[in-house]
């Protein structure tokens, strides 16, 4: 009984081990995603509205 | 932006954004041309009007190019991006010396070219519509989503250089996180499926047409279909490399950079190799 007890609880904390590894490699890679995306980003005015492009675009000017 | 030399637009295509315009131009970039890659309508921040139609895309972009005291330059098309590229050398043909269309999503025959069945469309719209199954399943099948996605033969990727594998890869990786193109991918479904109201049989610029014969998407037929009805365009069909011209970058970069440098159009509806 205390050794499948043991086990149940060692299966257990696995998951949750993965699981955490998981959602901080996602978060990591959200993270790293949108710095690349918007750390340089600045937003012109259009006719539509809102328009992205990227920083130096901006240094142009 | 990026680069120096003379500007060129590359559109991005289903998914992207500017990062994937720029990634679309890098072989132009290393050619000497400055690449302008705006992120449409939908995509990464961009406006999301009422109006996200393409010829309001192509109209827009001229205010960007107002922007960048840009008077005229060659208009690059990525798939999808080939619908807005299209609708600015026709509406806005003094501010286009060139147009391209590369891999360029059309519905001409009022059949969608990129049909799924519906356990396909299930399963793209999962993987679409979650920033969290989208990073999961690219990290976890790849050639997979390779194959679903960027529509290439992912047994291709064993048999291309190094570069052009980690290019693949890159188009994949950046379209995450997805949840800040939802608004562009259900637009672009839209408009690449619905049946075409440009008028290609008057746009009046040179134009090059470029495809892989085994895109998963259909394009090659779509190219030859565009090749028939724009006066004068050359066309160009790789056989293989799917929806990403994958083992053909530098082709591509080289095929438009010697076509905008020629300067002019060539043979009706040449098409090489």
């Amino acid at each position: 009984m205390i050794a499948r007890r043991t086990m149940l609880f060692g299966l257990g904390g696995l998951a949750l081990a993965g699981a955490g590894y998981t959602a901080g490699a996602f978060r990591e890679a959200r993270t790293q995603a949108e710095n690349r995306l918007f750390a340089h980003s600045e937003v012109i005015d259009s006719r539509a509205g809102r328009w992205s492009s990227r920083w130096p675009a901006m240094a142009l000017h | 932006m990026a680069g120096n030399g003379a500007p060129l637009m590359m559109i991005h295509g289903t998914g992207g954004g500017f990062d994937q315009g720029l990634l679309f131009a890098a072989g132009l970039r290393q050619r000497g041309f400055r690449i302008i890659a705006p992120s449409r309508f939908g995509y990464l921040g961009s406006a999301f009007p009422d109006d996200a139609s393409p010829s309001h895309q192509a109209d827009v972009l001229v205010d960007l190019l107002d922007h960048l005291e840009i008077d005229s330059l060659p208009v690059i098309g990525g798939s999808a991006g080939a619908l807005t590229a299209a609708e600015f050398a026709l509406r806005h043909p003094t501010r286009c010396s060139h147009l391209g269309l590369l891999v360029p999503a059309a519905n001409l025959t009022n059949l969608d070219p990129v049909a799924f069945t519906v356990l396909q469309q299930a399963a793209v719209d999962v993987v679409l519509g979650s920033d969290f199954w989208f990073w999961a399943l690219s990290r976890l099948v790849p050639g997979q989503m390779v194959g679903t996605l960027l529509a290439t033969d992912p047994a291709l990727l064993d048999q291309v250089p190094d570069q052009e594998r980690r290019r693949a890869r890159a188009i994949l990786d950046q379209i995450f996180p997805i949840s800040r193109k939802v608004n562009g991918l259900k637009t672009d479904g839209v408009w690449a499926g619905t049946p075409t109201t440009t008028a290609h049989d008057r746009i009046g610029v040179p134009t090059l047409i470029l495809s892989c014969e085994d895109d998963r998407f259909g394009t090659a037929a779509t190219a030859r279909l565009l090749a028939e009805r724009i006066p004068r365009a050359e066309l160009t069909v790789f056989p293989t490399g799917g929806h990403i011209w994958l083992g053909h970058d530098e082709d591509v970069a080289h095929r438009i950079s010697q076509f905008v440098r020629a300067g002019r159009a060539g043979p009706a509806g040449a098409e090489k190799p």
